[in-house]
Parts: structure tokens; C-alpha cells; sequence
């Protein structure tokens, strides 16, 4: 899931490529454009696979916070409900994120990792 | 994930040096996403403990106090385990 961004400087990089290809071989061109495609796919994977466990783990969290008593269908009130758990939820993640860099940095500050 | 795997080929392709550079980019991505998974499950196991209701689209202090607490409880028990 790239963003619009992130989509266009891949694009840009690879024309780049293009230009400044005449003055390396073409051995040296395949095994960058083939380091680049690969480097690529493996940012682009993580990337699904942390999307997938926000997603997984948002989903469970707000339906267990916003259909204690799962009604017939969907109202305003769950929509709304869900929409700001979902806000709360990644509130969550980026404070615990920010706290847990800042202990791993600290302890290898102090020699304990 | 089944959509875009990587091509084994590709990367017998590469000259020695580049295929120990995609394999460093490799470790160093994988790294990240461990520390990104720890924090999916510690954003899971607080926000269970420290958010019980839905009212706003803004963690309270009381929320925001739970968390820290809850991330800096969880992690001194895993030292504290480790160490025993």
C-alpha cells in the first residue's frame, strides 16, 4: 500500500536510472535495477504486513468497545463509535511507540542491551 | 501474502557484493518490523487495559497516564524475568 508519494519518487528513481545509464556498463545496470526492485518488494511487503496487523488488531478492539450488544444493523451511533475508537486506538500506538523507542534507547544508553 | 513474492532467481542474479547489500537491507528492514510488532502487541494489550469507553476521539489524561504505565509495567516484567 504506497502512497500516492511514495509511488511517484519509486517512478522518478527509476527514470533516473534510465538517464544516467549510458555511462554505467550494462552489468552494473541490471544488478541495480534487480537490487532496486528486490529492496522494493521487501519494504512493500513489510509495509502489507504491518497494515494487516494494525487492521486485525483495530477491528477487534473497537467492535469489542462498540457492539457490546451487537444490534440488527449498522447505526450512526457504531459508526461514529467506530471511527473514534479508531482515532483513540492509533493515538494508543503512536504514544507507546514514541515510550518503547525511547526505553530501547535508554537502555542501550546504559550498556543494558 | 501471496500476491508479490519475490522471485528467487533474481537474487542468484546478482553480483556478490550487491546480493550482501540486499541481504543487510534485508536484516535491517526485518529489525524494524519486529520492533513495529512488539509495539502492535503492546498498543493491543494496553488500550484492552487502559480504554474502556468510547466518548471522544482523544485519549484523557487518565488514558494517556494508563499507557505509559502499562508499556513501563509490562517491560519490567519481562527484565525482571529475564533477570531471575
Amino acid at each position: 500500500m504506497l502512497s500516492v508519494f511514495e509511488s511517484f519518487n519509486i517512478r522518478e528513481e527509476a527514470s533516473y536510472h534510465l538517464l544516467t545509464g549510458n555511462c554505467a556498463s550494462n552489468k552494473e545496470m541490471d544488478n541495480n535495477q534487480i537490487k532496486k526492485q528486490l529492496q522494493d518488494t521487501i519494504v512493500r511487503e513489510i509495509a502489507t504486513a504491518n497494515v494487516n496487523e494494525l487492521v486485525n488488531r483495530l477491528t477487534e478492539n473497537c467492535f469489542e468497545l462498540c457492539f457490546t450488544n451487537p444490534s440488527s444493523s449498522m447505526g450512526s451511533k457504531d459508526k461514529k463509535c467506530i471511527e473514534q475508537c479508531m482515532q483513540k486506538y492509533m493515538k494508543s500506538w503512536n504514544i507507546l511507540s514514541q515510550s518503547y523507542v525511547k526505553r530501547i534507547q535508554e537502555a542501550k544508553a546504559a550498556g543494558d542491551i | 501474502m501471496s500476491g508479490s513474492q519475490i522471485d528467487p532467481s533474481l537474487f542468484t542474479n546478482l553480483d556478490a557484493q550487491s546480493q550482501q547489500e540486499v541481504a543487510r537491507f534485508l536484516e535491517a528492514e526485518t529489525s524494524k518490523s519486529k520492533v513495529q510488532m512488539s509495539i502492535h502487541q503492546y498498543t493491543d494489550m494496553c488500550f484492552k487495559k487502559c480504554v474502556k469507553k468510547i466518548d471522544s476521539s482523544d485519549l484523557n489524561s487518565g488514558e494517556q497516564q494508563c499507557l505509559q504505565t502499562c508499556l513501563d509495567r509490562f517491560l519490567d516484567t519481562n527484565i525482571s524475568i529475564v533477570k531471575l
